[in-house]
């Protein structure tokens, strides 16, 4: 089938709709009436989280200073937490600036590239630094000191906050983005 | 001076319908295109409508209206992500095609050979074939799309050459 016979056979479906009402006027204005909701549910999500993480922040903060518990690990948490905060603001930032209705298809494409190499490298950057973390808190605590009882629910402490780390990763930003990917995988030799 | 905001709305709710009703048979064929079973005809019609209704008061007509139905109708459908429904199902199709016909209606078969080769290209072929298909110049493609013209040009070569293909090992 050549492009002239596909055009053939794009005339008879526009033959076929022509005259034809698809869509009830009292059905179109109900869903109009829906519109409020954004489309942008991954920088929606990001600002969930920015919003669950500053309280918990400030709170940590307080804890902090108010009880002088400013240890190395503490340290730690507290440098990584600041810069990755402003991260999810930067790329929260850049998902509502994605304009699918002003941007031709091509820069919605490099943008939803974009917006999955850097969540790739952020779920390597996060497990990196809990795994360092959780090593060096291992250290720092002497945890073998207290008996197998408290290094197993160590484990399981951080082993499940990775895993729930992971967990939203996965389900909340990745399967999105591969699910919109998936369609444009064949486009990146464009961008 | 609430009532005049109303009276706005109204007029913008009217002026809206109206061109949907004017393109609704080009919107109703991209989605054609791009539905899948994950991705319904349905589903994927009533979120063009929604993210036209939510960008209507920002056009600004430095385009024109086709050009700029096509481009969210053609972005929505490749980003399009079922799970992720705001919205519950309102709109239903009076009109819709079954892809699954009976062989030996000819309109619907040749409508299903439509379906079947344009749905082996890439998500930007897809769409670059449908522009071509509505008789669009390679300006107006470039210009939904991005892409340059002279890149369209080629991409519609090379799609020729894609289809010539398909139809050989048929």
């Amino acid at each position: 089938m050549e492009l002239e016979e596909l055009k053939k056979s794009w005339n008879v479906l526009d033959e076929h709709l022509k005259d034809k009402v698809l869509i009830k006027e009292e059905e179109l204005s109900k869903l109009i009436a829906h519109a409020g909701k954004g489309i942008h549910a991954i920088a929606s999500l990001n600002i969930k989280l920015i919003l669950i993480s500053l309280p918990v922040l400030i709170l940590f903060l307080a804890e902090v200073l108010l009880h002088n518990r400013l240890n190395p690990i503490y340290v730690i948490i507290l440098l990584a937490w600041i810069p990755a905060l402003c991260w999810d603001i930067v790329t929260t930032r850049f998902l509502q600036r994605t304009q699918i209705d002003e941007m031709p298809l091509v820069e919605v494409i490099s943008r939803v590239n974009r917006i999955h190499r850097w969540t790739i490298r952020e779920r390597l950057f996060a497990i990196a630094f809990l795994l360092i973390l959780a090593i060096l808190s291992f250290i720092y605590w002497q945890v073998w000191q207290y008996g197998m009882g408290m290094m197993i629910f160590f484990f399981l402490l951080w082993g499940g906050g990775l895993g729930l780390i992971l967990w939203i990763y996965r389900k909340k930003f990745l399967n999105r983005i591969h699910e919109i990917k998936k369609n444009l995988r064949e486009l990146n030799e464009l961008i | 001076m609430r009532e005049r905001t109303t009276e706005a709305n109204n007029l913008i709710e009217q002026e809206f319908l109206s061109v949907i009703h004017e393109y609704e048979r080009v919107i109703y064929k991209v989605c054609y295109l791009y539905a899948t079973p994950n991705a319904p005809l349905n589903d994927l019609y009533q979120d063009v409508i929604l993210n036209l209704w939510k960008a209507f008061p920002k056009f600004r007509k430095e385009c024109k209206i086709s050009t700029w139905i096509y481009r969210i109708a053609l972005n929505t459908c490749i980003s399009f992500y079922r799970k992720e429904k705001n919205v519950p199902e309102i709109v239903s199709l009076t009109e819709e095609i079954d892809r699954t016909v009976e062989t030996h209606d000819p309109i619907n078969e040749m409508l299903r050979q439509l379906y079947r080769m344009i749905n082996q290209l890439g998500q930007l072929d897809k769409s670059i074939i449908l522009l071509y298909l509505e008789d669009k110049s390679y300006e107006e493609i470039a210009e939904i799309t991005g892409l340059t013209v002279t890149n369209v040009a080629t991409k519609l070569s090379r799609i020729k050459d894609k289809l010539k293909r398909m139809k050989k090992e048929e």
